[in-house]
């Protein structure tokens, strides 16, 4: 070992433990605001669990959930929505994640105009973007109306990525902001890593907590994105349309609440996902950026 | 497997020897900058710069922010490109190489490790861009990081201190057998005694290695203490390059002479034959091509070429006296002139502060600045 191990000692200093310090107890208001806050946001749900698991004839049991596992235009409908979200989410990180990168690279001074241009789509309401689209179906030829505007994939796919743009390219963004891109690039280049291999290899691991949570709020966009569907695409019904269908038939209310805490799950799991990579960065990256 | 065409220093299917025999046996070259130029805007970053790095040595470029050295660092590593000139390595032209096809080692100032790799996946990475077998690369990652005094191969980034990433960059650098070394302030963000032991062991690996090595800092006795040659660069030029003594002693420049060490202004007058009149003494000149005999300038010396010798009916008289352990320095106030330093080796130095005294210069060269010249801005220790 080199004199300098011996300095910087790469052994553990150990045997000492820290004395145990006390855990202080919560104080009663804190206490008080938690429970009413889980009341809040627990009673209704707890309602809605409790409502979706009555079944048509009163009694108790799964049979909305059965139902749903068992109709066929529900899972038809819930995997049309997860392939129009995944092939959103995929087009939307591939368009974002390079574009970010080059602009925090190469070109900061386009950084405002980013910022301005990816604003655009909140601040026009979706329902603008779907009647202009709409207008542009009446005078376009009919190969294009028939490739393009008659399938889900094609007409709502390109919708959404414009619609998840300003989440995603923010997402992206302040991933980047907190590494050190310029020295992590600069490193990757110069150990023989070209372009395509450095963003994939070194910053794409780096920034990936804010890649998966722009990905899992394009997800959760599209499947609960109602007006541009029902606009664009009336001859398929996608999941959040479908549930609303099922919301409106007055013989299944409880399939439709049963839908709609599915969907929340759904949901919650992606946050979880999110929440756990986070953390798994986080202790990863700590105090080395 | 293969290895991949632009990196002709790895080979991937002859079994990897022991990194400093591999070193030995590999080919040193020299570098070559050609009237290299860079611009920024309105911000000249090199103006023409002219140097060149003999196979196997250690060239450091020394200089206050913004005068260029990072600029030359990063031209030749290939993360920028120069608006005109060229840079050669081994007499092949490389200006328009992309940087990933090099094969540079490149240390950075800032901590460079890729987070999400551990300490062994990091020194193996340029490797792995190379397409070396997996087993290859991981046993020459475990003979850089023993070379570099790391065992504990398996840990991330974030587990070590700065010395530890630093000495893991440079074996990272090294892994890929590079043809010049590229260091970049690689200990400015390290503490001093760190920062001293991990010098030595630069310099005893660059030594050992055999690799071209250019050093960029702005730490004076980082460069004169680590380096084979030293540049001193200001505002884009190349004002002085050679070796650390030379530098030191014979300044070619009044830059030069007062941002390598500490330096005295003292009046003085050129006389006739390439000298200069200062203290009463007359002293060749080292850069008398520039001033005219009758010239009024200001003599640059260094504390420790001054004398300090016991004289009721000396000029000067001692105000200040500073132990520094192996040396004294006093402050010498001069009858009808600015202070001046005088530095001499501590046991000799009795003088007490009050005591009158005459100064002997002790140099047979004295570089001198025009009076009007402004003291360099040195800038602060990080």
């Amino acid at each position: 070992m080199s004199a300098l191990a011996k300095v910087s000692g790469i052994a553990v200093r150990g045997g000492q433990s820290a004395p145990k310090q006390r855990r202080a107890r919560p104080r009663a208001w804190r206490v008080a605001i938690l429970v009413f806050a889980a009341i809040f946001y627990l009673l209704p749900l707890l309602c809605a669990i409790k409502f979706s698991l009555i079944n048509q004839k009163g009694h108790y049991g799964v049979q909305n959930y059965t139902v749903i596992a068992n109709n066929s235009t529900l899972r038809a409908s819930l995997f049309l929505s997860l392939e129009i979200a995944a092939v959103t989410a995929a087009v939307v990180v591939l368009l974002v994640f390079p574009t970010a990168v080059l602009v925090r690279l190469k070109l900061p001074k386009l950084t405002i105009l980013m910022e301005a241009i990816t604003i655009l789509p909140i601040v026009v309401p979706p329902i603008v973007l779907a009647a202009g689209l709409l207008q542009m179906k009446e005078t376009a030829p009919l190969w294009i109306v028939n490739d393009f505007f008659n399938h889900p994939m094609t007409i709502l796919a390109p919708m959404y990525v414009v619609l998840a743009m300003p989440l995603v390219y923010r997402a992206i963004d302040t991933g980047l902001r907190a590494i050190d891109l310029h020295t992590l690039v600069d490193a990757s280049r110069s150990l023989g890593a070209s372009w395509p291999r450095t963003l994939l290899r070194v910053v794409l691991p780096n920034v990936q907590t804010a890649v998966l949570g722009g990905m899992f709020l394009t997800i959760a966009m599209v499947l609960g994105e109602v007006v541009i569907a029902n606009l664009l695409d009336q001859s398929t019904l996608t999941f959040p349309l479908q549930m609303i269908q099922f919301a409106s038939q007055d013989n299944a209310p409880g399939i439709s609440v049963a839908l709609t805490l599915m969907a929340l799950a759904f949901t919650f799991l992606l946050l979880f996902m999110l929440t756990f990579l986070s953390r798994r960065r986080g202790a990863q990256s700590a105090g080395v950026i | 497997m293969t290895t991949d065409s632009s990196s002709p220093s790895v080979d991937a299917k002859a079994p990897a020897p022991p990194v400093v025999a591999a070193a030995a046996t590999a080919s040193r070259v020299g570098v070559q900058f050609t009237g290299v130029q860079r611009h920024f805007g309105t911000v000249t970053a090199l103006r023409g710069l002219d140097m060149e790095i003999q196979p196997g040595e250690l060239v450091a470029l020394l200089g206050p922010s913004g005068c260029g050295k990072t600029t030359a660092l990063r031209l030749l590593a290939g993360f920028d490109r120069p608006d005109a000139g060229t840079i050669t390595v081994a007499g092949r032209d490389i200006t328009s190489v992309p940087a990933h096809k090099r094969d540079m080692g490149m240390v950075f100032q800032a901590y460079s490790l890729f987070p999400n790799l551990t300490v062994r996946e990091n020194v193996a990475f340029g490797l792995r861009m190379r397409r070396v077998s997996k087993e290859q690369r991981l046993r020459r990652a475990d003979e850089l990081l023993e070379l570099v005094g790391l065992t504990d191969t398996n840990r991330y980034p974030y587990q070590l201190s700065g010395g530890q990433q630093q000495r893991v960059a440079i074996a990272r650098a090294l892994a890929i057998e590079p043809t010049v070394l590229l260091l970049d302030e690689p200990l400015s963000a390290l503490d001093a005694r760190v920062r001293l032991q991990l010098r030595a062991e630069i310099r005893s690996l660059q030594q050992r290695l055999g690799i071209t090595t250019l050093f960029v800092t702005h730490d004076q006795s980082e460069a004169l203490s680590i380096a084979d040659r030293v540049g001193v660069m200001n505002f884009g030029a190349l004002e002085q390059i050679d070796t650390p003594e030379y530098i030191y002693h014979y300044p070619a420049t009044a830059f030069v002479a007062e941002f390598v060490g500490a330096m005295n202004r003292v009046r003085g007058r050129i006389a006739e034959g390439g000298a200069v009149v200062v203290l009463g003494q007359r002293v060749p000149l080292t850069n008398a091509d520039s001033h005219a005999p009758g010239t009024a300038v200001e003599a640059l010396l260094r504390p420790e070429v001054v004398q300090a010798v016991p004289d009721a009916g000396g000029p000067g008289e001692i105000r200040e006296r500073m132990f520094l352990g192996s040396s004294v320095r006093l402050r010498v106030a001069l009858d009808g002139a600015d202070d001046i330093l005088v530095e001499a080796p501590s046991p000799s130095s009795e003088l007490p502060i009050g005591a009158r005294v005459g100064l002997k210069i002790l140099t047979d060269g004295i570089t001198v600045a025009d009076p009007r010249t402004p003291a360099v801005a040195v800038p602060e220790a990080p």
